[in-house]
């Protein structure tokens, strides 16, 4: 039986990934009228394959740490209010970033302050404290920057389930309905046009992670968005916890200062660990250019198992299964700043792209802010002066 | 009753996610985590497309298009692949 679809609504969101499910989730809330429509199913591609770090990121600036700490905010407020109906697993244990070296650690306390304006308990740790945090890293990591801001969310439970409220509210999802054309009228969007049939929007998001550039390309536009795959192992259930929170390596601070072609070695194997709420640990993270094909390269897989072993050499005694693996794309723009708002000369069309590797941990304030632009005209949420600094134009000064 | 033993699945989540939308054996894995324990679905994946089958009036043969098969295979120790 052939779906009937909505031909006519106020905002037409492309994308079932958490950008536009947040999307659609906070426009319900304001009584608007939404159609979203995703190609696969909700949370099919990198919102629901990820490690789900909902802590202030360790690659971050001040504007991307400024997206988070709201996002965080948003997300204890869904996690405390049960508002989703569905557990979302919001564990708060924070960030441990790994130091090893002298230099590593100077260039550490260098963004501590930097981070300290959002989590202001961030510091650096060492002997006792750090051994007492995470009882079971090898101890070649000799300092940790702990950031006790956040922690891990359950990804799948979270897209899903603010999906599924976001439909109790009246927002019509299609899921297996792709976006094929934008029409256009006069300077303004008119309608998407999908697998299923044309649907009239006053206005069109852009959600769609990777696949962003084709639907820009729709209206003529050109988004500088890249995509590079991420690999991820999952471990059995464990009987203890091995680690207590998300971990990573710091290293690629010091790889900053490396050449490119050495950088970008030491940036792919970053090695990083978290702990599902059930038991089962997360080890990433190996990345290289994007390939339709979603599954883990040996080569990725064994770098993972060994970067694990170095770091956590208690998984290699208790002889820790993996299970799993899984990969997902991430949408990279060149100063990894994302891209939001309208677009000069051509209303209606809305961006909400180029999220890189923070999409899930900004995805609430994210949704939050697209909706209020389009309600009220403008973000409330995140100031104009940081908003300015995301919008399209800025590739084109 | 149980469905997906690996992660403590019963129908009746099960039942719940298919009324909350869900249309395939992945779009339940991603609202119960059923089937992606340490047998990856091997044992309930059969029962999960019978209940989705059931509830939501879809014949087998289009429920029971099954997850993604990601390796490893078999549960694989984690120094089994390191240093190959």
């Amino acid at each position: 039986m052939k779906e009937e679809i909505q031909r006519e609504s106020e905002v037409a969101v492309i994308g079932g990934g958490i950008i536009g499910v947040a999307t659609a989730y906070y426009l319900t809330k304001q009584g608007k009228e939404v159609v979203l429509i995703e190609k696969n199913e909700v949370g099919s591609e990198a919102s629901g394959a990820n490690v789900t770090f909902c802590t202030l990121s360790s690659g971050g600036d001040r504007l991307l740490h400024y997206f988070t700490a709201k996002s965080i905010a948003e997300y204890m407020k869904i996690d405390d209010s049960m508002e989703l109906g569905h557990d979302i697993e919001f564990n708060r244990l924070g960030l441990l970033i790994l130091i090893e070296t002298e230099r590593s650690l100077e260039l550490w306390k260098e963004c501590l302050e930097e981070r300290q304006e959002f989590s202001p308990e961030d510091r650096i740790v060492s002997g006792e404290e750090l051994v007492e945090l995470e009882p079971n890293l090898s101890p070649t990591v000799k300092w940790g920057l702990y950031s006790p801001l956040g922690g891990h969310i359950n990804c799948l439970y979270l897209v899903t389930s603010m999906a599924d409220k976001a439909k109790e509210l009246g927002a019509k999802v299609y899921e297996y309905t792709k976006a094929l054309d934008i029409k256009v009228e006069d300077g303004h969007v008119k309608s998407v046009v999908t697998e299923k049939g044309e649907i009239k929007a006053g206005y069109i998001v852009n959600a769609a992670g990777r696949w962003a550039p084709e639907i820009g390309q729709m209206v003529g536009l050109k988004l500088p968005i890249t995509s590079e795959r991420h690999q991820v192992l999952v471990t059995e259930m464990l009987d203890r916890k091995l680690i207590n929170r998300h971990i990573i390596s710091g290293a690629y601070r010091e790889a900053t200062l490396l050449p490119p072609e050495q950088r970008k070695a030491l940036e792919e194997t970053t090695f990083l660990c978290t702990n599902e709420d059930k038991g089962n640990l997360l080890l990433g993270i190996s990345g290289d250019p994007a390939t339709e094909d979603k599954r883990v390269t040996f080569i990725s897989f064994r770098d993972i198992c060994e970067q694990a072993i170095k770091y956590l050499p208690i998984l290699k005694e208790l002889r820790v299964n993996i299970i799993r693996s899984f990969a997902n794309h991430y949408a990279n723009t060149p100063d990894r700043h994302p891209i939001l708002g309208p677009v000069e000369r051509l209303d209606g069309f809305i961006l909400a792209c180029g999220m890189n590797d923070y999409g899930f941990q900004q995805g609430a304030i994210v949704g939050k802010v697209i909706s209020e632009i389009i309600c009220f005209g403008e973000s409330l949420s995140i100031p104009a002066e940081i908003m300015k600094q995301t919008s399209l134009s800025r590739f084109f000064k | 009753m149980m469905i997906c033993r690996c992660e403590e699945v019963t129908r009746e989540e099960i039942v719940v996610a298919i009324r909350s939308g869900a249309r395939s054996i992945p779009a339940i894995k991603r609202r119960t985590s059923g089937g992606m324990g340490l047998c990856q679905g091997r044992i309930c994946q059969r029962l999960i497309a019978q209940i989705l089958s059931e509830e939501a009036g879809i014949p087998m043969s289009e429920a029971t298009v099954p997850m993604t098969v990601r390796p490893p295979v078999r549960p694989l120790p984690i120094d089994g692949i390191a240093g190959r």
